[in-house]
């Protein structure tokens, strides 16, 4: 894992520009993605953790909201600064993406084969026999049965997991080296669940992918993230290896949500819970935006900005 | 959890079978969808009963039921030892105010035209529970009892975060003073650091009032954190039933193991041999023979695909469906 970084996002900035004033969606987000490993984007819904994912593809919502700052350098070149044209031949390509409802992802008037071959078609320009060859093997991929015939099926034929995993193949199908998965299992039930992200993880090792998921569940991620980066009011607050961090969370928002999940493995008497609600993006805050709801918060808290420090080799926090 | 706690409510032999009709509104029916096919348990005063399973198993079909929002095909409820469906009048109008719901959703369960104070008094203004010169002052007590400002009554529902929203939900349920509350997926649409706030909120009012809570969640986490009872469905039918910690403990059907087993841990590292099911749940219109499960069953020996096995007490306490017992 020591090898160079993917993906390198420096002080990534994106702010919304509404009535209400300035949103500071994502304030200042850095972080690197390797080869073969999955990194996990952690936080409550409004934190930025989606946005960060937006922005990266330059999807993010315009012109409501702007890209004011960083780098998002994929091998060294800076995607913020490329056009149009430049970045659609890398969407799908070398960054794909998995969105969360597989329902709204496809289009329910084409047929799968149709959605599935689109990307095939643009960035390998595959046509005919090949390309039906091709969209066949990646279903077989994704385990979905008979993949022959399901090409011709319309979205609203499959189940909700058959239709996430038709998603997952049309993300892997031009083999890119980035598979970014925002809330990939959430719409899913527990056993599909269970089976997709085992499957994601074995296909990602096949193909030696960077993994960036997105989830607010910290069962996904002790299954699947390598690291984990926990995101607070549009900053990452702590970043680590996934044992350091479930074992000495450094950061009292991280230890928090630790603490207020339930087990399945074990009984728990009475669970912690984090008082108030997570700020709005419209409200600035000179100091830690988490200070009103820490149990530590001093003085210093509501009044500095934490600056990001190093604990131990890959093991930053904010506090 | 001791057999001498009384029970509220008796379920026997509950199905709702719907009918799929062919194109023409009269259509002949084609077809029954077994939503629900013949469960039997009981909830207990004070206690939390949770139901388990996939999506399409059933279980809010039995909520809605419970609810009377829903004719059961066949089968009989009783509350207290009163059918619920031989009640009329005067008796009808207490049942439905001592079971109130809690929905999964509270940004579509609140009207967003009323204001707080108006969407917790409804239950009251309709059945006249008390005069009306007190349900202010209840509408007060119950804000503070869920942890809002009595303030909070002015606001409309779009003023509210989520975890508020569902807050006012609670009080509104709370405001008849039922004895059950349907708890439907309540935490699930809620932010991680909020769902601990409502759940924690949602046994401190059991305990206060001595609610029972019938749960209905696909979080194994939260129902092992809530639950007394626990039943597990599958495809219409109850596959195991028994105290929260001996399912979570000792599950014995398969399918509870696969269930169980498909949940996520929350330690890293922590590795039990994971059954992961290959599949996906059959059409309840058509469902396999014998034991429903067999298709996606690992343990599943020839017996299973013809006869299907009965729900059996193998302890006083812990029901399982399942030939291998």
């Amino acid at each position: 894992m020591e090898s160079e970084p993917i993906i390198q996002v420096r002080e990534l900035k994106t702010h919304f520009y509404t009535k209400r004033g300035v949103g500071r969606a994502v304030d200042g987000v850095s972080f690197d993605l390797h080869r073969g490993e999955t990194l996990g984007l952690v936080g409550e819904s409004g934190c930025g953790k989606s946005m960060v994912c937006l922005s990266l593809m330059g999807l993010n919502p315009k012109p409501a909201s702007r890209v004011i700052g960083g780098q998002v350098l994929l091998h060294g070149e800076d995607l913020l600064l490329k056009s149009k044209t430049e970045i659609r031949k890398i969407r799908g390509k070398v960054i794909s993406m998995i969105l969360q409802d597989p329902m709204t992802a496809l289009n329910p008037v084409f047929t799968i084969g149709n959605q599935l071959s689109e990307p095939l078609r643009i960035h390998q320009k595959l046509s005919g026999k090949k390309l039906r060859r091709r969209a066949i093997e990646l279903l077989r991929m994704l385990n979905i049965p008979e993949p022959e015939g399901r090409l011709a099926s319309f979205p609203h034929q499959f189940s909700g997991g058959m239709l996430q995993r038709a998603v997952g193949a049309i993300a892997l199908s031009c083999n890119p080296e980035v598979i970014i998965g925002d809330e990939p299992t959430t719409s899913l039930d527990v056993t599909i669940q269970a089976a997709y992200l085992d499957l994601l993880k074995k296909l990602q090792q096949q193909f030696n992918q960077a993994n960036l998921l997105v989830t607010h569940d910290f069962g996904v991620v002790s299954r699947m993230c390598d690291r984990v980066a926990v995101m607070y009011a549009g900053k990452i607050v702590e970043l680590a290896q996934i044992q350091p961090l479930f074992d000495k969370p450094a950061h009292p928002y991280t230890e928090a949500l630790l603490r207020s999940v339930p087990m399945v493995d074990e009984k728990v008497t009475r669970l912690y819970s984090i008082d108030g609600q997570p700020p709005s993006i419209y409200e600035h805050s000179l100091g830690c935006a988490f200070a009103s709801r820490c149990s530590y918060a001093r003085d210093r808290c509501r009044s500095e900005s934490p600056p990001s420090v190093q604990l131990a080799p890959g093991h930053t926090v904010s506090c | 959890m001791s057999t001498s706690t009384p029970s509220l409510f008796q379920v026997r032999g509950l199905s709702k079978h719907y009918p799929v009709r062919g194109l023409l509104p009269f259509g002949r029916v084609k077809a029954w969808v077994k939503a629900v096919d013949g469960v039997d348990f009981s909830v207990n005063e004070g206690e939390t009963f949770s139901l388990v399973g996939e999506s399409g198993c059933g279980k809010t079909t039995t909520a809605r039921m419970l609810l009377l929002q829903e004719q059961p095909t066949s089968g009989n409820i009783y509350f207290d030892g009163d059918d619920i469906s031989q009640l009329k009048g005067k008796k009808l109008g207490q049942y439905r105010s001592s079971v109130q719901a809690v929905f999964q959703d509270p940004w579509s369960s609140l009207n967003p035209r009323k204001r707080a104070g108006a969407i917790i008094a409804e239950p009251v203004r309709i059945n006249k529970t008390f005069p009306k010169q007190e349900i202010l002052g209840r509408v007060d007590q119950l804000l503070i009892d869920v942890g809002l400002e009595p303030a909070a009554a002015n606001h409309f529902p779009h003023e509210f975060s989520g975890g508020q929203r569902q807050r006012v939900a609670i009080a509104r349920s709370l405001v008849v003073n039922p004895r059950l509350i349907v708890l439907d997926e309540p935490v699930s649409a809620l932010d991680v650091s909020i769902r601990a706030q409502i759940m924690n909120l949602l046994m401190d009012l059991q305990a206060k009032y001595g609610l029972s809570y019938f749960l209905i969640a696909h979080d194994l986490a939260t129902v092992r954190y809530m639950s007394h009872q626990v039943a597990v469905m599958y495809l219409g039918l109850m596959v195991e039933q028994a105290p929260s910690e001996l399912l979570f403990d000792q599950p014995l059907h398969p399918y509870t193991k696969a269930l169980i087993s498909a949940a996520l841990s929350v330690k890293p590292g922590v590795q039990h041999d994971r059954i992961v099911l290959s599949g996906e749940v059959p059409s309840p219109m058509d469902p396999p023979s014998g034991c429903r499960f067999h298709t996606r069953c690992q343990s599943a020996i020839a017996r299973c695909s013809v006869e299907a096995p009965r729900l059996q007490q193998l302890t006083p306490e812990h029901s399982v469906a399942c030939h291998l017992y």
